[in-house]
């Protein structure tokens, strides 16, 4: 019925990143002023941040956003 | 929170043991005669009597608040269901259990009403009456729109027939059906965020 959305599978590099600084989830989500359960749901790519907290997750990490999210691939 | 908020507040809780204590004091003997006692249960009861008052005006004053100020009723209703929103996957997780439990507690409210319009009537028909097919009882069914409440009715006795079932609304308390709601939209909230969490974490 109506029209399908089509949405994007974000992927990205939080665990990577955070596992090479050796911090925990509990940590970053602390820097970041977040909570841990946010945090594990990013890096488990069940919940995509929103543009303000990708920069915030950017920053923290010195790197550029693109570095850390990427489009993976497309879904309706 | 004002300070004052906050003293009517804790007031309200801690005095509550106090007001039970008096309903059922009160319950398990007979009120005037308490009212009319001497020596200590006298004192007793009437600081019963005087909390109690002060409690439902404290009460009043408190959930009249909460209806028209937004901060005040976000600040203790937030904290009294647990509505967590830390950062911004607990705003969508609440936003998102929010609407479930609006629109749930929407369509129940929905059924409370269309059952509260309609009337059935179950009856036998007095002997001697002429009826149609030689049918002995009837059911009517009807709608009934009253703004203001009336007296529920009762199956009736008409000559020999006899009312066997008379349903003209929820034969409930207005209490009762608050507290259905109320404990509906707290209880569905809470399960919609459960839901949510499972599925992001």
């Amino acid at each position: 019925m109506g029209k399908t959305k089509m949405k994007l599978k974000i992927k990205n590099t939080v665990h990577v990143l955070r596992a090479e600084k050796r911090i925990s989830q509990e940590q970053l989500a602390n820097a970041i002023e977040v909570t841990r359960a946010t945090i594990n749901s990013i890096e488990k790519g069940n919940y995509n941040p929103s543009l303000e907290l990708a920069f915030r997750i950017s920053e923290f990490f010195e790197k550029d956003i693109t570095e850390i999210f990427s489009v993976e691939g497309r879904y309706e | 929170m004002n300070k004052l908020d906050k003293i009517i507040l804790k007031y309200i809780v801690f005095a509550l043991p106090f007001v039970i204590g008096l309903l059922a004091w009160g319950g398990s003997g007979d009120p005037s005669e308490l009212s009319r006692s001497s020596g200590t249960i006298r004192i007793i009861w009437d600081f019963l009597g005087w909390n109690f008052m002060i409690w439902i005006l404290a009460s009043l004053f408190l959930t009249s608040k909460m209806v028209v100020s937004k901060r005040f009723r976000g600040l203790v209703l937030g904290k009294a269901t647990k509505i967590k929103e830390r950062d911004e996957m607990e705003s969508l997780i609440a936003g998102n259990a929010a609407k479930f439990s609006f629109l749930s507690t929407l369509a129940i409210l929905f059924l409370f009403l269309f059952m509260s319009l309609f009337t059935i009537t179950l009856g036998k028909y007095p002997q001697g009456v002429t009826v149609p097919e030689e049918k002995n009882g009837y059911i009517t069914i009807g709608m009934d729109f009253y703004p203001f409440a009336k007296k529920k009715a009762q199956p009736e006795i008409q000559g020999d027939g006899l009312e066997i079932f008379k349903y003209t609304g929820i034969p409930l308390s207005n209490s009762i059906m608050f507290l259905i709601i109320i404990l509906w939209q707290v209880g569905s909230y809470h399960v919609a965020v459960r839901r949510e969490e499972a599925l992001l974490d």
